[in-house]
């Protein structure tokens, strides 16, 4: 599991001793091609990270079905919805491969930065550079920019 | 060198002096009044010169005054300069006829009749011999301005006097003529000191009746000489000019400019050195014969830097800087020297009086910035083919690639090979031409891939298999496919941007000792729009080649990436030693760029390239002007640190 654990970028900051607490609440989840991981609406309680495979991130959109809007990759992580409180998954996630994935469940993350305040800001700042640029890059997305 | 020996021509003998030249087959050209200006118009002798004028100027002001003498070149200079003979307001470039689907291009001749110049003043001579470098010193040649060029003797005049808005002296073109002249006339009381540079100037000389000037006669024209040179009404001091331009984008001044400018383009109109030009196809006899034809244009025009609706220099700012930036300092890069002569007209003739010598002072006194370095100018190798004149070319076929864009395969017309990066103008009749890159090319064929979105590219993404269109180039700069020899090499395309790399792909998937680790990211809008996807699939499977593609907008059915392209960069290495390809639009390439920053990876590693508005694709038309650059000549591959300090400025 640490092994695994080292490939993803959230993670990349920890020393041994933090993986190994980090290991300790994490398990594998295995999905095929067209499985979904999590869906709109449901309850948000754990954090993804992709360890194998391709997710997809999908809004429904009335009279329009499931919209793709990004893709998860190997080392990359989807579900941060589950490190707020009481919080709903705004778009549902799909394998586009067969996938696997390691689950951190958001309550006994929260648990573990409480305890280890060191390991809670690494993990925390990682986890915002991605949202910031999961953002951006979004905007650039948005902008349409191969239409002229 | 010794001075050309002198002699003295009385007063009487210049009526003598025309009459020989017209006699020679000459036709004359002159300065006379027309109304209330000085202008430049085809005479017959002495009569017509402005006898006793001159003119009083002043920032936004011309008038004409008589003198209390008889002076024939008692005046400094009006709106028109020898520009308009030279480089025509409006001429034909080509003709075009078509005949049924077989189209035939024919470069339209110049033909000029012997034409003698009287009244070439030394600033105006430097900027002949300026637009010289613009239009016959290369890379190409503008037959029709060389040959005017040819047919012209030029009888050039020495100022005595200086006008209120002339500055020559601090740019170094007067007040004495530069060489460049037949014969240079300096007028003094009672008559003419005549010099002659050349051998039709010296024959003239003998067949008049003019003996060899006295000392006291050279001494009046130098002293007229000096006592202009220090009596200038206006002076500017250019030590490290264009530099300091470029290290000043930002300056306050270009919006204080801005809010007086009307933008009308005057000043660029009455310039004697610029040299922007439009072109228009003009169709007669219904679209059997057009005439592709020029016309003046200015930067201060909102289509100068228009492309696909997109205006890159949108405010009046960016337009004055434009031409105030290039003038004075991209011009040093471009042509090797300043494109300013010092003669005032675009003070005179600026509705507003905004007075170039006071805006640049402005610059440099108002707590500039650091000037910095510019590109030195290139050596160009000179071209004999007419570059604007396109040759005929069948399509052999046409290949759909999305549901707006095909690949275009046609037949060779030149045996200068394409290079990757390259681009070619493809034209039609009554449509006129755009620069398409070169998406690949074989012995006897060559191909662009185009999406049909302006007229120009749906005219031409309409055509059939058989049907002809006319193409020139190859022209531009290329991939440096060589310098990522034993580098890895990462190609990252965004929408079309992928069109001119794949030719570059092609050449490194074919040789994998030499490039045995390419990475080629792409980015689309969406997957109908992935262009040449088997080939992509193809090189994918090699062991040398990497290809990633992602896509703006999926629906369910598409199972690989989705998201922006700097998505899948930020997954991956990016090698410090790596070579990095980039073309797409703007925005893209501009946060490409970020990251690699980021990464840390050296800007001489990063190519890049840049599209602008063209229309001659020769170093001609000025209206793909970047900064310093062409981009038809010096790019459209740029290094990423030669542009650095342009690339994403807005106005630019
Ligand atoms: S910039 Fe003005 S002063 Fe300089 S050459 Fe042009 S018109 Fe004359
Ligand atoms: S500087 Fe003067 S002449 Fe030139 S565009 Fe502006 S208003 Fe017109
Ligand atoms: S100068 Fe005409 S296109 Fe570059």
């Amino acid at each position: 599991m640490k092994q695994a654990l080292r490939k993803i970028r959230l993670l990349c900051d920890l020393d041994d001793g933090q993986l190994e607490r980090i290991a300790a609440i994490a398990s594998i989840e295995r999905v095929k091609t067209g499985d979904i991981v999590v869906e709109e609406q449901g309850p948000a309680n754990s954090i993804r990270a992709v360890a194998e495979g391709r997710v997809s991130i999908a809004v429904s959109v009335p009279g329009r079905g499931e919209l793709p809007v990004c893709t998860v990759s190997v080392g990359e992580i989807l579900g941060w919805s589950a490190l707020l409180p009481q919080a709903r998954w705004l778009a549902t996630a799909r394998a586009v491969k067969d996938t696997t994935l390691i689950v951190l469940r958001g309550a006994a993350l929260l648990d573990l930065y409480e305890q280890d305040r060191e390991l809670g800001y690494r993990v925390m700042h990682r986890t915002f550079e991605t949202v910031a640029e999961r953002l951006h890059d979004t905007w650039l997305q948005l902008m349409d920019s191969y239409r002229q | 060198m010794t001075p050309p020996p002198a002699h003295w021509l009385e007063r009487d003998e210049l009526g003598h002096l025309l009459a020989l030249i017209r006699g020679d087959g000459y036709r004359l050209i002159g300065p006379t009044v027309d109304g209330a200006a000085i202008i430049y118009d085809e005479i017959e002798g002495v009569d017509e010169l402005p006898v006793g004028w001159t003119d009083e100027q002043a920032p936004g002001r011309y008038r004409l005054r008589r003198r209390d003498d008889d002076a024939i070149f008692g005046f400094a200079v009006g709106p028109h300069s020898w520009k308009q003979r030279l480089f025509p307001a409006r001429e034909p470039l080509v003709q075009i006829r078509r005949d049924g689907d077989d189209i035939r291009f024919s470069a339209a001749r110049a033909d000029p009749p012997p034409t003698a110049f009287i009244g070439v003043r030394a600033c105006e001579l430097a900027a002949i011999e300026l637009q010289d470098r613009v239009f016959v010193r290369g890379p190409f040649v503008d037959h029709r301005y060389a040959a005017r060029r040819e047919a012209c003797l030029i009888i050039a005049v020495n100022c005595v006097e200086a006008g209120e808005l002339c500055f020559c002296a601090s740019m170094g073109t007067g007040p004495r003529v530069g060489p460049g002249y037949d014969l240079c006339l300096t007028e003094l009381d009672g008559g003419f000191v005549v010099e002659a540079e050349t051998e039709a100037g010296a024959a003239l000389v003998q067949r008049l009746d003019a003996r060899a000037a006295a000392d006291a006669e050279l001494t009046a024209r130098d002293a007229g000489l000096d006592s202009c040179r220090q009596t200038m009404g206006r002076e500017l001091d250019t030590e490290g000019l264009p530099g300091l331009l470029f290290g000043n984008l930002d300056h306050p001044r270009w919006t204080e400019v801005a809010e007086r400018c009307l933008a009308c383009g005057n000043c660029t109109q009455v310039c004697p050195t610029c040299f922007c030009f439009d072109v228009k196809d003009v169709s007669l006899l219904a679209n059997a014969e057009t005439a592709r034809e020029r016309s003046w244009d200015s930067c201060f025009g909102q289509d100068h830097s228009t492309i696909h609706g997109a205006v890159f220099r949108p405010a009046i700012a960016d337009r004055y800087r434009q031409w105030l930036t290039h003038k004075f300092a991209s011009w040093t890069s471009q042509f090797d020297a300043s494109g300013c002569v010092g003669c005032g007209r675009c003070i005179a003739w600026c509705p507003v009086g905004i007075d170039v010598t006071e805006e640049l002072s402005a610059i440099r006194s108002q707590d500039p910035k650091p000037a910095i370095e510019l590109p030195r100018p290139q050596v160009w190798w000179p071209r004999e083919d007419d570059p604007l004149v396109p040759a005929p070319a069948r399509v052999l076929e046409v290949q759909p690639e999305t549901p707006d864009t095909v690949t275009l395969v046609i037949e060779r017309t030149t045996a200068v090979r394409e290079e990757p990066g390259q681009f070619n103008m493809l034209s039609l009749p009554a449509i006129g031409d755009v620069p398409i890159s070169v998406s690949g090319s074989g012995e006897d064929f060559v191909e662009h891939t185009l999406r049909g979105v302006g007229r120009a590219t749906k005219a031409l993404s309409e055509l059939r298999p058989g049907q002809r269109l006319g193409v020139r180039g190859p022209f531009g700069s290329r991939w440096p496919i060589e310098l990522a020899k034993d580098h890895p090499l990462t190609l990252i395309a965004g929408g079309v941007g992928l069109t001119p790399l794949r030719s570059a792909m092609q050449q490194l998937a074919a040789n994998p000792d030499d490039y045995p680790a390419v990475r080629l990211f792409y980015g689309a809008r969406s997957a109908a729009d992935i262009l040449y996807d088997t080939e992509l699939l193809a090189w994918d499977s090699l062991p040398s080649c990497d290809v990633s593609v992602t896509v703006d907008q999926a629906s369910r059915r598409w199972l690989g990436n989705i998201g922006f392209v700097t998505r899948l960069l930020r997954r991956k290495e990016l090698p410090l030693d790596g070579r990095y390809f980039i073309c797409g639009p703007e925005v893209m390439m501009r946060q490409v760029l970020f990251l690699l920053d980021e990464a840390g990876v050296p800007k001489s590693h990063r190519f890049v390239s840049i599209e602008r508005n063209m229309k001659c694709a020769a170093g001609f038309c000025g209206r793909c002007q970047y900064g310093p650059y062409f981009v038809c000549k010096d790019g459209p591959i740029f290094r990423h640190d030669h542009i650095d300090f342009i690339f994403g400025q807005p106005g630019f």
